[in-house]
């Protein structure tokens, strides 16, 4: 059996809330989310939310470095309802942003509270302004022991139509 | 073949010095180490990192055979340094959580090493770790970091040892080596 398996890609077809996958099987010992995303927000940018097993409570927290055009940030937060992450807005044409989240499962069926690391970016084909060029690099944390079984991924206006996102699991032997 | 081969998986299931793959084919393109790790440190504050090694039948412990670029951001703030070779006798890499982290929480680690079977190029190493944020706020209780590394040596590499700066690895933390392939 292979290693890396594709256990589904999602296309968005039309303007959609929330990508989730459920029934999400713990032979797995990391997950892996590429793809490519664009919010409907007629903005230039929009945020994308993160949270497992359904969990709408504060049991997250994470800390990010955001890179802008030429200038850097840091932001930190404490236990929060979700991890966040940004990606264009739909004012910047068809161009989509960058998406790679890194999750790990239950490694030998540990409890294992879980470390999320994720990497977006997007650069705009014209322009040096702010919010036209970014990379950001978010270390998540949620205090959940058990097994991930379900993933959401959410913006508050809809992905545009032609986001997509592909859900990979990762074995170890 | 495959493209990803799980070659080794190691769940340590006491606390360890080290973590080390040694016999290594030279049968895959790259290799990639895949893990969850915590230190046994108790203090949150004492940050540990990682320090890898690598080498043909044994690690070399030559500091002439390391250079390493790290960046890393922890609390408000963002550094970077060089390290010529000569200087460390291994590739460093910032931080990893150790026991005083919130409770289960292992850090994200993930390393390349590129062309580890040629015989005639100096082996190029890239990874990234984070150390996770829990609940904490506190500078170096969270941050992640990445560097970019030399083993400067044309051998074929054939073992890689990944020991944390000072205590030991953590019960529980997990390595996975991969060997990588490209298409035919």
């Amino acid at each position: 059996m292979a290693v890396c398996e594709a256990l589904k890609t999602t296309t968005i077809e039309e303007d959609t809330v929330t990508v989730s996958w459920t029934g999400i099987s713990n032979t797995y010992q990391w997950l892996e989310i590429i793809g490519y995303a664009k919010g409907a927000t007629v903005n230039t940018i929009a945020t994308m939310y993160l949270q497992l097993n359904g969990d709408t409570a504060s049991n997250y927290s994470y800390k990010n470095i955001e890179t802008f055009n030429a200038s850097w940030s840091i932001g930190q937060w404490g236990l929060t309802t979700k991890l966040s992450y940004y990606m264009p807005g739909k004012l910047w044409g068809q161009q989509s942003g960058a998406v790679h989240i890194y999750i790990p499962q239950n490694p030998a069926s540990q409890s294992h509270a879980k470390s999320i690391h994720a990497r977006t970016g997007y650069v705009r084909a014209s322009g040096s302004g702010t919010y036209e060029n970014y990379a950001m690099f978010t270390n998540g944390y949620w205090s959940g022991t058990g097994d991930i079984t379900q993933i959401d991924l959410k913006c508050d206006n809809g992905f545009v139509a032609g986001t997509q996102f592909t859900l990979i699991g990762w074995k170890d032997s | 073949m495959a493209v990803w081969n799980a070659l080794s998986n190691s769940y340590l299931s006491g606390n360890a010095n080290y973590q080390e793959f040694s016999s290594i084919s030279g049968d895959y393109q790259h290799l990639c180490i895949k893990g969850l790790v915590r230190n046994t440190q108790a203090t949150i504050g004492n940050t540990r990192y990682y320090q890898v090694q690598l080498g043909n039948s044994s690690v070399s412990s030559s500091a002439g055979d390391y250079s390493y670029s790290i960046f890393f951001e922890g609390g408000g703030s963002v550094a970077a340094s060089a390290t010529a070779s000569g200087s460390n006798a291994h590739i460093q890499a910032y931080y990893m959580p150790n026991d005083g982290a919130p409770a289960n929480l292992y850090g994200y680690f993930e390393m390349w090493v590129f062309d580890y079977s040629s015989t005639s190029k100096k082996k190029q190493v890239g990874i990234s770790c984070a150390v996770n944020p829990g609940t904490s706020t506190t500078s170096y209780d969270r941050g992640e970091g990445f560097s970019s590394g030399n083993y400067l040596s044309t051998s074929a590499v054939d073992v890689i040892r990944i020991n944390p700066s000072s205590d030991q690895f953590k019960a529980g933390s997990e390595f996975t080596l991969y060997g990588v392939n490209g298409a035919d």
